[in-house]
């Protein structure tokens, strides 16, 4: 994860951390943003060009920080590709990955922002429905497929007007998270 | 008082309901499901039993597997919280043939509420208002014209076998009126092979506020007064409080004892729970009679002091109830939210799995009735609920600031949760100003999409929290395994030192 560290005097290792933040943004698609330990508990945090110092911690769910006298105790749900972060106005969605990872990636052409060809279900359940075949175009808003969860039936719908390649699933299948349900016909 | 009681339940009510047991020294016995052998209420409850694989008709609904676990643990009665088994007659009379005490109503209450048009019935004929509506399905037009003037604008034609708004129209204008009835009848007649169709008077911004009543068996009927439940989504009561924020204190009194006689109709015994539709005048009107305990139950709880399980266990002990109509009296204000696992911004799907961490807000006026810990799983087979949680405090603005600051605190991770719309809930202003109607989702809803990002300093500080977690997480992994960031990291390093060995 982290990157080159001489020893600083004291024993205390000097690291820096660099990180690629994804941000799904079609004007600026990444963000590079980098961590360096000061010692002390004190970070310099630098996002694009702005560096802002800091004093922080991990805490139970989280991490403590000060931003001068500024306290802020922010919860950090991890979710592997994901960090949920909540603040008092909403909670942020970060994908930071590791500069050399995504630099790796990139080169084997998996990097982000890439067209997904398949929908995946957003959950565990069984499916109900699949009203559409292959071959149909079908728009915007409509449903795809319809999974049974926990009582309730989810509509999962089209983002975008697509043509369907192949539907991988039919009514009574169990599926889980991230399971292929439909393969959509999209130009290279 | 019983001395062991079956529980056939799951998740939180069953918890709720062990709580009261533990603190009247009362034996527990839970039953569970193949699929909730680690679940919190198995651990909690004193012995448990499993009933079955993980489909609820298997389980938790096998009238026959629960009996035989009150034979065989010696239970003496029966508390079948909301939901599963608790409205189900059949059940009832299976308890009283096998010599269980069911925590409930006579199984001839639960039948007679039941069946709505039977009940609407039995509520005129006991003088109690309902929306005014014809009894039958009515054919001709001109007749029907007739009546819905005879009741007022608007009026609601709806499909006698209706369902998902199929057949049904809203008419405001006296002139378009045949127009819809002719149309409701064909669309009633396509959707469901029967043609016949209602005329009742439709409810402007409607309230949903129910009543609270306890009955025992020595005659004694209370009102325990009124839960506003009007933050409904898809039918799915969101958040709910008591007091009514603009109910009228004669009103008030008013449902209160109009309550006491629907229950008395129906020879009433135990807890249930009356249901009106408050109209912008503040007439109400009878929607149906819940038989049992409900999910928001402690709102009540929290301004009477009353706990609703225990004098249902006296109840069905066949004791007097510990409480008269002049001991009761609504003090400050309480408001519960229903914490449930679904994503809002993903069309409320469902979102099941394990949390890894939860945090429940306390502090003084504050109830959290969980059902789930750090490490559990939220089962994709029942309800989705995480818990129920309350709030009291002296007024309703100090009880909303309350829970606002709780909301803040309340963290679930692992899975997604409603607990952002929960503060949207709070924040709309309808609801603030406490005007709010059974419509008002959809203005939380608009709200919602309406609103901008985060803001800047927000945005800012959240990238610098995940930054520094993610440093730190490297940091920690390097010291667990003895390395020094450097070479566990560095995969440059290493690929170094895989060269110079290979060499």
């Amino acid at each position: 994860m982290a990157g080159s560290a001489p020893w600083a005097g004291e024993g205390e290792p000097m690291t820096t951390t660099k990180l690629v933040e994804i941000t799904g943004d079609k004007d600026e698609p990444t963000r590079d943003i980098a961590v360096e330990a000061l010692g002390d508990g004190r970070y310099a945090v630098t996002i694009g060009d702005e560096t802002t110092e800091v004093e922080g911690h991990l805490v139970d769910g989280g991490v403590a920080l000060r931003i001068g006298a500024l306290s802020r105790d922010l919860r950090v749900d991890d979710r592997g590709d994901a960090l949920l972060v909540r603040t008092p106005s909403g909670r942020a969605r970060l994908e930071l990955v590791d500069a050399r990872t995504y630099a790796l990636q990139a080169a084997l052409g998996q990097g982000a922002g890439a067209l997904k060809p398949e929908l995946v279900s957003p959950m565990a359940g069984k499916v109900v429905l699949t009203p559409v075949s292959a071959g149909d175009e079908v728009t915007e808003g409509t449903t795809l497929v319809i999974v049974e969860a926990m009582k309730m039936e989810n509509e999962i719908r089209a983002v975008a007007d697509v043509r369907i390649k192949d539907v991988r699933v039919a009514p009574g299948d169990l599926v889980n998270p991230g399971d292929v349900l439909v393969v959509f016909d999209v130009e290279e | 008082m019983f001395s062991k009681v079956l529980i056939a339940n799951r998740g939180e009510i069953a918890i709720r309901v062990m709580r009261t047991l533990r603190e009247l020294g009362i034996r527990s016995v839970a039953v569970y499901s193949e699929a909730d052998r680690e679940a919190l209420h198995v651990r909690y409850a004193d012995e448990a039993y499993c009933v079955g694989p993980a489909a609820s008709r298997d389980s938790y609904l096998r009238i026959d597997r629960i009996l035989e676990v009150a034979k065989q643990s010696g239970a003496e009665a029966i508390h079948p919280g909301y939901g599963f088994l608790s409205e189900n007659s059949e059940f009832a009379e299976a308890c009283a043939e096998a010599g269980v005490v069911f925590i409930g109503p006579p199984a001839q209450a639960i039948v007679a509420m039941g069946e709505k048009t039977g009940a609407r019935r039995m509520m005129i004929a006991a003088e109690v208002p309902v929306v005014p509506g014809l009894e039958r399905p009515i054919e001709d037009a001109q007749a029907a014209y007739d009546y819905a003037e005879s009741i007022g604008y608007p009026v609601l034609i709806k499909a006698a076998a209706g369902g998902g708004g199929k057949g049904m129209r809203r008419v405001d204008d006296p002139a378009r009126f045949i127009e819809a009835f002719e149309g409701a009848r064909r669309e009633a007649a396509s959707a469901f092979g029967n043609a016949d169709v209602y005329v009742e008077k439709w409810i402007v911004q409607p309230k949903h506020v129910e009543i609270q009543v306890l009955a025992d068996t020595h005659g004694n009927v209370v009102h325990l007064f009124e839960r506003d439940c009007s933050v409904q989504r898809r039918h799915q009561k969101v958040v709910e409080e008591s007091p009514c924020p603009v109910l009228r204190d004669d009103v008030r009194q008013k449902m209160g004892a109009v309550a006491v006689q629907a229950a008395r109709a129906v020879d009433y015994v135990g807890a249930g729970t009356v249901e009106f539709l408050l109209d912008v005048n503040q007439d109400f009107y009878f929607l149906e009679m819940n038989t049992r305990l409900q999910v928001e139950h402690p709102v009540t709880e929290m301004v009477t002091g009353v706990d609703l399980v225990e004098q249902q266990l006296r109840i069905a002990a066949g004791q007097p109830m510990s409480v008269t109509q002049d001991d009761l009296a609504q003090t400050g204000h309480a408001i519960e939210v229903r914490v449930y696992a679904e994503d809002p911004d993903n069309n409320f799907l469902p979102s099941p799995g394990r949390i890894t961490r939860l945090h429940v807000p306390t502090g003084p006026g504050v109830r959290d009735d969980g059902g789930y810990e750090t490490g559990t799983e939220v089962s994709l087979h029942y309800d989705p609920m995480i818990s129920k949680f309350i709030v009291h405090a002296e007024t309703r603005e100090k009880a909303i600031g309350r829970l606002l600051r709780c909301l803040d605190e309340y963290d679930v991770q692992g899975i997604d949760t409603n607990l952002e719309f929960l503060v949207d809930c709070l924040r709309v202003a309808p609801f603030a100003e406490g005007t709010y109607d059974t419509g008002v989702v959809s203005e939380i809803q608009a709200a919602r999409e309406a609103r901008e990002g985060l803001d800047d300093d927000d945005a800012k500080h959240a990238r610098i929290a995940a930054a520094l977690y993610r440093h730190l997480h490297s940091a920690k992994r390097a010291a667990a395994t003895g390395e020094t960031p450097s070479t566990t990291t560095n995969g440059w390093s290493r690929y170094g030192r895989f060269r110079t060995l290979g060499r």
